[in-house]
């Protein structure tokens, strides 16, 4: 019998889960340990953050879907992994503290034979002053959080109603953050529900990004076919911001947070200060802070982790210039390369390098975008990663391993514009591959056949039909498996 | 603060373009076409 343990139950994790028990016989155990009983599918905390839909619609308990398909489930946090086992005990495991309601905070030894660490971010609202839920900005990152977000806005938008001018300022609260597609989505959503509420003449609306431009969304823009022309995805976001009489700040870096101000430094690195009522700024992402010991009980956290906190796979992290970057720096396989049986997925695993070129101001602070992993590459990299593991389980050494790097898989962004099946329009845009890869397409470094941008309803119905079939999917529904990452 | 307001180099959508983002019939086309085109996209990545 061998033991598979995935740590984390996001997009990453549950999709591994799910993939992997559908592979093993019941007489090998899947385990998942995860701090919440439920998943939450965050593409659509957006919608929530803005009012349009309720926390309730984005998530899903996991318990009863995890019982019905035969895996484990511990509620805890990984806090330690032993990939050498622990004094008499050879054999590999990780330490998992309680956070469910019974002995919370109790600690627990799990042992393993592969293990995935599908842990995703953590929200390093810290690393700003002031930044947060807990501090002056709202967030989205979780539904908890977009909740608290949607009271705040509707809160503004009552004010407004009331003849108050408000500013909105959405974006990013770090110059190193990531998933700046996010905040493009939430911005336009925002836009869209003041003019459904009526107040959009008393609102000014701001986006604030550490990218270097508009449409950069940390993969450094990309380029597509529209009208005879080849465009660059700056064009396309600056004009539907231009549209909406949405302003932008780009290349910025938010050092700090007060109530109603933010303090940012800018690429030319020059200090200034914007004022606002409502603020969703997202915080940047490192790792999170899992420790890696060995037998003797010697911290070898390095050996499995970058500083960042991110884990090590098969990618080259040998230090290089921009202009030495190349697609195969990604990794294929995310398996750790001194201990065979570990994997990262998702948000986990350790990027080479960035894939917009680095910046500095003129006073030297780093403001550029950190490599995004979008849901679509997490789940198919924890796929692929469940598929390789039940092929070693199973004895299957013989096929090669299914490869899955970012530099040889796309990624469909549809970023809704207003949560109404009739008005409401999104930007779907595609990519292939997500790492550009200037070998294989010399000019744009991405195939432009497969590289688009549109604006319309159709994109918003993708949006919403993608949303409900992801739910199913999550629930392990019948024939779930056949929906595609 | 210093923000960029209306860049005028960016392109904006003429009167029919909008018309035709929301006209269902158009818009119902589009989203065969679009689907079509993310399901070349996912074929490759998959
Ligand atoms: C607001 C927002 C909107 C987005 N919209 C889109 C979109 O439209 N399209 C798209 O493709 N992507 C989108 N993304 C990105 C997408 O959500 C992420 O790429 C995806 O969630 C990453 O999956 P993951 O499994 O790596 O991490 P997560 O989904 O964050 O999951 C991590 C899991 O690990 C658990 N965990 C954390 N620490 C531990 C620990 N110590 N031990 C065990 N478990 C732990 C967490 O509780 C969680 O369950 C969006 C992101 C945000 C924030």
């Amino acid at each position: 019998m061998a033991r598979v343990v995935i740590l984390g139950a996001g997009i990453a994790g549950h999709t591994a889960a799910l993939f992997a028990r559908r592979r093993l016989p019941r007489s090998h155990q899947v385990i998942v340990v995860s701090p919440k009983d439920i998943y939450n599918w965050i593409p659509s905390n957006i919608w929530v953050g803005v009012g349009a839909m309720s926390s309730r619609e984005v998530v899903v308990p996991l318990r009863p879907v995890y019982a019905k398909m035969g895996i484990d489930f511990v509620q805890g946090r990984a806090v330690e992994i032993h990939p050498e086992g622990t004094g008499a005990v050879g054999t590999p495991r990780v330490v998992v503290e309680n956070t469910g309601e019974e002995a919370t905070g109790q600690r627990r030894e799990i042992g393993y034979d592969y293990l995935i660490n599908a842990t995703g971010p953590k929200l390093n609202f810290a690393a700003t002053p002031g930044l947060g839920p807990e501090g002056f900005t709202q967030s989205v990152c979780t539904y908890e959080h977009a909740d608290k977000a949607a009271g705040a806005f509707l809160a503004a938008v009552e004010e407004m109603k009331k003849g108050r001018t408000q500013t909105l300022l959405i974006g990013t609260g770090h110059g190193m953050c990531t998933c700046e597609g996010a905040a493009f989505e939430f911005v336009l959503n925002v836009e869209f529900e003041l003019r459904r509420h009526q107040v959009r003449d008393k609102a000014r609306v701001v986006f604030i990004s550490n990218e270097p431009e508009l449409g950069d969304f940390g993969v450094g823009g990309m380029h597509f076919k529209r009208g005879g022309y080849v465009v660059s995805s700056k064009l396309f976001a600056e004009s539907l911001f231009v549209e909406r009489g949405v302003e932008w700040i780009t290349g910025a870096h938010v050092q700090k947070v007060e109530a109603g101000k933010v303090f940012y430094e800018t690429l030319d690195g020059e200090n200034h200060e914007a004022a606002f009522d409502f603020a969703m700024l997202l915080p940047p992402f490192t790792g999170t802070g899992m420790k890696a010991l060995d037998r003797a009980g010697q911290d070898i956290t390095a050996d499995l982790f970058m500083p960042n906190g991110f884990m090590k796979v098969d990618a080259d992290y040998s230090k290089k210039d921009y202009a030495q970057w190349k697609a195969a720096d990604w990794p294929k396989t995310y398996r750790n390369p001194k201990y065979a049986n570990i994997f990262a997925v998702g948000i986990a695993f350790a990027p080479p390098h960035a894939i917009t070129r680095p910046r500095v101001s003129a006073k030297g602070t780093p403001i550029s975008p950190a490599p995004p992993r979008t849901g679509m590459p997490s789940a198919i990299i924890g796929r692929v990663v469940a598929n390789n593991i039940a092929d070693l389980v199973l004895g299957r050494t013989q096929r090669r391993p299914k490869t899955a790097s970012m530099a040889a898989l796309g990624a469909a962004c549809v970023a809704s514009a207003g949560a109404n099946w009739w008005s409401g329009t999104a930007a779907s845009m595609t990519m292939y591959p997500i790492v550009p890869d200037f070998e294989r397409f010399p000019e744009y470094g991405r195939d432009l056949k497969f590289t688009f941008g549109d604006i319309g309803s159709a994109g918003h119905w993708i949006k919403k039909i993608l949303h409900y079939l992801f739910i199913y999917k999550a629930k392990a529904l019948p024939m779930w498996w056949m929906i595609p990452e | 603060m210093s923000v960029n307001k209306t860049d005028q180099q960016a392109p904006l959508p003429t009167h029919s373009t909008r018309f035709f983002r929301t006209f269902v019939p158009w818009q119902l086309l589009k989203f065969i076409l679009i689907n079509l085109k993310m399901i070349r996209m996912i074929r490759r990545s998959h």
